[in-house]
């Protein structure tokens, strides 16, 4: 196993970060780390908090890269080699290209645990993943 | 919170240069006036250290070597274009013609990550890239830079 993806939710999703990395270190694999600023996602925030959609994106993204570079300085000090993604569009489809392109290996996902419409939506994209993205998936739950 | 870390001595345009650590290299130097460096080897071993574990030159032409150190006493951010462009080892295997140097203390961290996820958004327009490639000097790099920082 050569490269693994890490995708990255939010920085509540820490478990799976550790994870990953612990994973990447003990089979000499990249770690990909992929944030997603989902388009749907943008539009939702962006009505919930009365704000323009562009604004929004840009909030989101920075927020993005910020968990990436965070990512990166853990995995940096295991000595684990890292390559940092952001993009745009349908997490679903996103994951999907992303994993056909690069030739994952293994995509890792923090399972949170929620309530409510978000939780809800969330088990629903981690059912979506194992369906549809052509790898193994392996589910971390977070918080233990 | 990008332009309050530059002034126009830490901005350079270059023509050609094709071995990165040599640009690196100008890039630290450039930065030693200024009283942040406390010496200069410990830097470029941990950049070079960073770039051996995994390249800095993301995608379309940008590179942002970056580390944290105790050779530095606060956050330090060099900006070179290079027009011609250089084999930064990046991802997609473009050639790289601008490149943030980022070196931070280890104290710095959220500092470090704050000013890395901002370039990072910025890089990512393609406006803000060409424009970048297309400046003429150090002042116009500035002005552009105050653009898009926001």
């Amino acid at each position: 196993m050569e490269r693994i993806l890490l995708y990255i939710v939010s920085g509540e999703t820490r478990t799976s970060w550790n994870r990953a990395i612990e994973l990447s270190k003990s089979l000499s694999a990249t770690l990909f780390a992929l944030f997603i600023v989902d388009k749907e996602t943008v539009r939702k925030v962006a009505n919930l908090r009365g704000k323009d959609e562009i604004d929004t994106a840009i909030e989101i993204e920075e927020e993005g890269w910020k968990y990436l570079y965070h990512l990166e300085e853990k995995a940096v000090d295991s000595g684990v080699k890292t390559a940092l993604f952001l993009e745009e569009g349908n997490t679903i489809e996103v994951i999907r290209t992303f994993v056909k392109d690069k030739e994952i290996d293994l995509l890792i996902v923090g399972h949170r645990r929620g309530e409510g419409i978000g939780g809800r939506k969330y088990v629903r994209l981690i059912e979506q993943l194992i369906e549809y993205i052509p790898c193994p998936v392996l589910i971390e739950k977070e918080g233990g | 919170m990008i332009e309050e870390l530059l002034d126009e001595d830490l901005i350079l345009i270059l023509d050609k240069i094709e071995d990165k650590f040599k640009l690196i290299e100008i890039m630290v130097d450039k930065t030693l006036g200024k009283g942040l460096v406390v010496t200069r080897e410990p830097i470029l071993d941990k950049i070079r250290e960073r770039e051996e574990l995994e390249s800095t030159g993301v995608v379309e032409g940008i590179a942002l070597p970056h580390a944290r150190t105790e050779a530095v006493k606060d956050l330090l951010l060099v900006i070179a274009i290079v027009k011609e462009g250089l084999d930064f080892q990046s991802l997609d295997g473009k050639p790289v013609n601008i490149v943030f140097l980022i070196v931070a203390p280890e104290e710095a961290k959220k500092k470090y990550i704050n000013v890395l996820a901002r370039i990072s958004r910025m890089c990512r327009q393609e406006e803000f890239r060409t424009a970048l490639r297309e400046s003429q000097s150090p002042a116009e790099i500035l002005k552009i830079i105050k653009e898009y920082d926001v």
